[in-house]
């Protein structure tokens, strides 16, 4: 009785409801289905029905969703003057002012050392992808994101460490090389998309908000982009008739209209000056490009897993 | 006159010649003093053979060159270097060359042969046709690096590296061209009638197809050669290469950097040391690890 009632004060001191609800929203959980990356190599490397597996790469997952959310912190912590120009960034909890400075460096803190720890009981190996991945988007933060092609090179380095992470806990040995090169172009490709994206919205303000996107322009990007994405299609369908654990009758190969539609798709709504949303969010929103995906996913499971 | 003849030979194109050694870094030939000896000759050969190519060029292009606002102040044009001389020099230094090529290696001399018929065929004709001319300049590589794989006696060399470096070297011809057409004004078109017949729409998308092509092919490099390590580390080049090919776009793209390419071969600080970096990585996976 006595103990609840003290919660309850501590809460209404700390104004924590309010504190924990700004936090979680700095801490991105939108921004966590990147991480769902890390199951490429349980899902491709056939290894679904092993219960442990499963149950070690959610754990796995935990951690780097803590780990990017402590690296969205420091980004926002450094971003925080340059954010107020831009028109949706501005709301953020910490370049509203609504989350103190303070607090969200002490969460950063704790949430690295926490995943960082969790990380270490799991897996070594595991525990040395997390740190580079920490470093990785920290480096992001304060160095790459200013540097014109690293910076989106940052982005699918991230990428490729998560594809990495989760390869490690799922003991996939025969993970194909494919995916990696297929998962990082993807990465990139939507890396540049948005580039792009904040280069037609935001236009001559654009570089307030992003500084490095002085450096690029819509043609250079458009020219990056037709570079990834035919490399992001061929590489998917090598991996198809190439890849291990693809089964021997080539039935992989009837997956790549989707990723190529996907990528298509996507490629459309990038033309559109009013999207609903940031270009990321269409993956999610997008109802032809949401059931493109299912369709996929459906398929590819069927194939790897039915076959 | 020497020295004038020189400039007419152009030193700086000569940096393409390295393409010879590519064989022998990738067949692991790289410490094997009589293959590097052998190798060097072959480059100063190419050299003499390429420089030759310009001498023949520029005195072909004489009468046309001294219109030029920059080109009429090369050696030939403004009578620096007198014709009878670079002549005998053209007719001259191709000899020596060749023969020295075919005692060097009959199968070396033979590439040596082939490279400089086609590059002669296209001072005269090719580049004045669409595609073909920038194809040709696209085969000059493919020669250096066949020519450099012949006398390294590369018994290795994987083919994917032969597609990537012609498409390498597509690119390299494209992104010229583009600069071209982009920089200078109407009377260049005057002096490289093929320029009419591109738009820089058309070259960006040969471009894109030729970088994605060079990626992948790279990429494919990397897991799939024969001589690499077994736990695909040579993948950590792919960065390096994806970096190169973005800041050459982005050169293009976003900085006015001269007339020709090959300056930002040698200038554009971040380009060279990602270049170096893939250099280094490179050499420390295939003979270290």
């Amino acid at each position: 009785m006595l103990g609840h009632r003290g919660g309850i004060d501590l809460v209404y001191l700390l104004g924590a409801e309010e504190l924990v609800g700004e936090l979680i929203i700095a801490m991105r959980p939108k921004r966590w289905l990147k991480n769902l990356f890390m199951f490429a190599a349980l899902v491709f490397g056939v290894k679904l029905s092993d219960p442990v597996l499963i149950g070690r790469s959610m754990l796995a997952f935990a951690c780097f969703c803590l780990l990017s959310s402590s690296a969205y912190l420091i980004n926002d912590l450094v971003d925080s003057e340059r954010d107020k120009h831009h028109p949706a960034k501005r709301k953020r909890p910490l370049a509203a002012g609504t989350l103190q400075r303070s607090r969200a460096m002490a969460a950063a803190i704790v949430l690295a050392l926490v995943s960082l720890s969790v990380a270490f009981i799991l897996d070594h190996r595991f525990a040395l992808v997390s740190l580079a991945f920490l470093v990785v988007e920290i480096a992001y933060s304060l160095f790459f994101a200013n540097f014109v092609i690293l910076d989106v090179l940052a982005i699918a380095v991230a990428f490729v460490l998560r594809v990495m992470a989760g390869s490690v806990i799922a003991e996939a040995t025969r993970f194909s090389p494919w995916l990696y090169v297929c998962g990082s172009f993807l990465a990139l490709f939507l890396a540049l998309c948005k580039r792009r994206q904040e280069l037609i919205v935001l236009e001559e303000r654009a570089p307030l908000h992003r500084k490095v996107l002085a450096e690029y322009s819509s043609p250079l990007l458009a020219q990056m982009i037709s570079v990834v994405t035919s490399s992001t299609v061929i590489a998917y369908s090598l991996y198809t008739f190439w890849g291990a654990h693809v089964p021997e009758n080539r039935s992989m190969m009837l997956t790549i209209p989707f990723v190529l539609y996907g990528i298509l798709r996507y490629l459309l709504l990038m033309q559109r000056r009013d999207l609903p949303g940031s270009p990321e969010e269409m993956l999610i929103i997008d109802p032809p490009l949401v059931i493109n995906n299912l369709l996929w996913g459906v398929a590819a499971l069927a194939i790897l897993y039915l076959s | 006159m020497l020295q004038q003849l020189l400039i007419t030979m152009r030193p700086k194109q000569w940096t393409k010649n390295l393409f010879i050694f590519a064989a022998l870094l990738f067949d692991l030939k790289l410490f094997d003093l009589a293959y590097v000896s052998k190798t060097i000759v072959a480059f100063i050969l190419f050299c003499i053979l390429s420089g030759a190519v310009y001498l023949v060029n520029d005195l072909a292009d004489i009468e046309k060159d001294r219109q030029h606002p920059v080109k009429r102040n090369r050696p030939l044009p403004s009578g620096k270097l007198k014709t009878s001389w670079a002549v005998s020099a053209a007719v001259a230094l191709p000899l020596i060359a060749l023969s020295l090529s075919f005692l060097l290696r009959p199968q070396f001399g033979l590439v040596g042969l082939i490279y400089f018929v086609i590059q002669l065929a296209y001072s005269f004709l090719l580049k004045n046709i669409v595609i073909l001319d920038v194809m040709i300049i696209a085969s000059g590589f493919v020669l250096r690096v066949a020519a450099g794989s012949v006398v390294a006696e590369a018994g290795r060399f994987s083919p994917w590296l032969y597609v990537c470096m012609t498409l390498l070297a597509l690119f390299l011809g494209l992104a010229k061209r583009r600069n071209e057409l982009t920089l200078l004004d109407a009377s260049a078109l005057q002096h490289r009638k093929v320029l009419g017949e591109y738009s820089s729409q058309l070259l960006d998308e040969m471009m894109a197809l030729v970088t994605s092509s060079t990626v992948i092919a790279y990429s494919f490099y990397t897991f799939s050669a024969e001589n690499l390590p077994a736990n695909k580390s040579m993948m950590l080049t792919i960065p390096f290469v994806l970096y190169s090919i973005f800041r050459y776009l982005y050169l293009i793209h976003r900085k006015d950097l001269g007339g020709s390419p090959e300056e930002i071969l040698v200038r554009d600080v971040p380009f060279i040391v990602s270049n170096l970096c893939w250099g280094i990585v490179v050499v420390l996976i295939l003979y270290i690890f």
